[in-house]
């Protein structure tokens, strides 16, 4: 993270135009404002310590952010299964799912779910979705396309 | 693009101190880094560097943050502005007082004139200082050594005192400044009666974690966290591998501490350890472990090789919590406070029945305070309508005062005197053994103090120094 002052500069800039947008895109998707910051932290931490070999610092924070999601909805279903079966000798109130944007993006299966977070919520072209995912443009295409077609199903079914 | 939902996003400005988290964030990582690659052979000190380093994998979450809230003692700091309110809103445990909400009891007075009272004996608060009614228990070593009472309470929190530290004769050094929590209970007068005080977060901590702490590497007072006791260490005692231990650390905030000092189980006999000691106060429990309610402090206990040894945690509200369930139950409605002397009777129903009775059939409807002090017993008893008066009753002996005592103060020994003004009288404050000062009011009245003298059975003005020389804010 040896930076000289000029790099740190170009950082600050990133962060100045980039750290509001990605918190509240962070907390809209986490529900937590919380867990929000912290992700947009990590993700410009990790920016500042890679920053020499990023070439596209925006992408890249995205991409640190929406594996970060997915760690937490990944803790979050864990958890509610868990609570699923302690329901079983002691009711447990826990919110179940609620239709959200978060909540039926989290539904997605892991790679469409990182492909449309990416490509649609961070407005990133596709070309660079495929490269932060390291994987041919057309397979992330498909992903997307399937990602699509389930999130309407879903949407229909709560029509 | 359509067939998505959209996702509202509330865009605010990054907060003051976001930028400095991330660099400072950055820098740990680094820190991180480099001491893993001193612990391994250089063949293969590039690979947990390789693995430490960002690759826009997953990123772990850290958990801890900061509490909202001050100690648990108190919603603020001193200096800061407290929320309002009367009751405490959640239990709490500062040295032997445990205090938990009151429920549906109440106090004997109101919050109102609790505060005028505790004003009337100018009592200065700080703009944190909270006054509130809670279920007040008094417990000492897991028991409950007096009867619970419903009381006013007063708090404040994180004011700077003189740090004490005991040192190999037997005296009291001081040792710099620390935070102090303090907890008063109030007699229904508005008087400060019991008083208890602890450092700011139980003292493990000099700061709250997000004010940077002060320069320090050893322990300078004993305190507990859990099940964990801590004593600063022995004269001349060392211990290596505090920067290893420095590394270790996954979270540190401005207000996290390493410092040297003795460890011992608080429940289990044995010798003291000395060790590394990591400590960070005013998280919030939650972030740290779903059972641990509130603020709570962190105590991690490390070797000089940088292995973590042990974990604590707890907090005012946690240890109050943990102990309530093992406390016998306080019926409902709890009993109020009783003040004890020199004020003994903090309100009407308290007095003896029988002075009661006939004090109320002649029209003294209510009492604010009595004192026994030098042989002389006076209750301060108003009359709606009429005049306010001092009832007296002086011992000539103690044998006297003994066998007036065993009759339980009955109307007929006791004198009257007149106040010069007003319907209600209200013991204000002891000037000397012999004189109170006195607040007179009524319709038309009004609040003036004057002095009561029980020798000369008089009420002096303010002014008036014939009796004592200490001042009276009439």
């Amino acid at each position: 993270m040896r930076l000289g002052p000029k790099q740190h500069e170009r950082v600050r800039a990133v962060f100045e135009a980039e750290y509001p947008r990605l918190t509240a895109w962070c907390t809209a998707l986490a529900g937590d404002p919380a867990i929000g910051e912290e992700i947009a932290a990590e993700a410009f931490s990790r920016l500042l310590a890679r920053w020499s070999q990023v070439e596209q610092p925006r992408g890249f924070l995205y991409k640190i952010a929406a594996n970060a999601l997915n760690d937490v909805w990944r803790r979050q279903t864990r958890r509610r299964r868990m609570l699923g079966l302690l329901a079983v000798s002691t009711p447990v109130v826990e919110p179940g799912p609620d239709n959200s944007v978060r909540d039926l993006i989290a539904r997605l299966p892991e790679r469409q779910r990182i492909a449309v977070l990416l490509h649609y919520y961070a407005e990133l072209p596709l070309r660079e979705v495929a490269a932060h995912m390291n994987k041919p443009e057309g397979t992330v295409r498909r992903w997307v396309a399937e990602a699509r077609l389930t999130l309407r199903a879903q949407l229909e079914d709560v029509r | 693009m359509t067939d998505f939902p959209q996702l509202s996003l509330d865009v605010r400005p990054a907060p003051p101190g976001a930028w400095a988290d991330i660099v400072q964030r950055a820098r740990r990582r680094r820190d991180r880094a480099l001491a893993a690659t001193t612990a391994v052979v250089a063949v293969i000190a590039a690979v947990p560097a390789f693995a430490m380093a960002g690759r826009g994998g997953p990123v772990s979450l850290p958990a801890h943050r900061p509490a909202s809230s001050y100690s648990d003692v108190c919603d603020t700091a001193y200096d800061k502005q407290a929320p309002a309110g009367d009751t405490v809103d959640h239990a709490f445990r500062l040295g032997e007082f445990v205090i938990s909400p009151p429920g549906a009891n109440s106090p004997a007075v109101s919050g109102a004139e609790i505060r005028r009272r505790a004003a009337a004996r100018r009592m200065t608060l700080s703009p944190g200082s909270q006054l509130r009614y809670g279920l007040v228990r008094y417990v000492i070593n897991g028991r409950v050594r007096r009867q619970p009472e419903v009381r006013w309470v007063l708090t404040t929190c994180g004011r700077p005192e003189p740090r004490l530290v005991p040192t190999a004769d037997h005296t009291l050094r001081r040792s710099g400044t620390m935070l102090v929590d303090r907890l008063e209970l109030l007699t229904d007068s508005g008087a400060g009666e019991s008083q208890t005080g602890a450092g700011a977060f139980a003292g493990v901590c000099d700061t709250r974690l997000d004010a940077s702490a002060p320069a320090g590497t050893l322990v300078a007072s004993p305190f507990h966290v859990g099940e964990a006791s801590i004593e600063p260490p022995r004269s001349g005692e060392q211990l290596g591998g505090r920067e290893r231990v420095r590394s270790a650390l996954r979270h540190r905030f401005p207000g996290t501490q390493i410092r040297l000092g003795r460890v011992q189980p608080l429940h289990t006999p044995g010798p003291s350890r000395l060790r590394w000691l990591v400590t960070t106060c005013g998280l919030d429990g939650a972030s740290v472990r779903p059972s641990l309610p509130g603020v709570v402090n962190e105590l991690l206990v490390y070797d000089g090789t940088g292995r973590l040894l042990a974990e604590h945690r707890s907090g005012p509200r946690s240890e109050a919590e943990a102990i309530l369930p093992r406390l016998p139950a306080v019926p409902f409605p709890a009993p109020t406070h009783k003040a004890a002397s020199p004020n003994m009777c903090s309100e009407w129903s308290h007095a003896y029945p029988d002075f009661r009775e006939r004090a109320t059939a002649a029209g003294y409807t209510d009492m604010q305070g009595c004192y026994l002090q030098g042989g002389a017993v006076v209750i301060f008893v108003s009359k709606p309508g009429g005049q306010a008066a001092a009832a007296l009753f002086r011992a000539a002996s103690m044998k006297e005062y003994d066998a007036t005592y065993q009759a339980r103060f009955p109307y007929k020994r006791f004198t009257f005197f007149p106040a010069p003004v007003g319907d209600t009288v209200r013991l204000v404050k002891l000037l000397n053994p012999h004189v109170a000062e006195v607040e007179l009011s009524g319709a038309g009245v009004a609040p003036v103090h004057w002095k009561f003298d029980a020798e000369t059975s008089s009420f002096l003005p303010c002014s008036d120094t014939s009796a004592t020389r200490a001042p009276c804010a009439g």
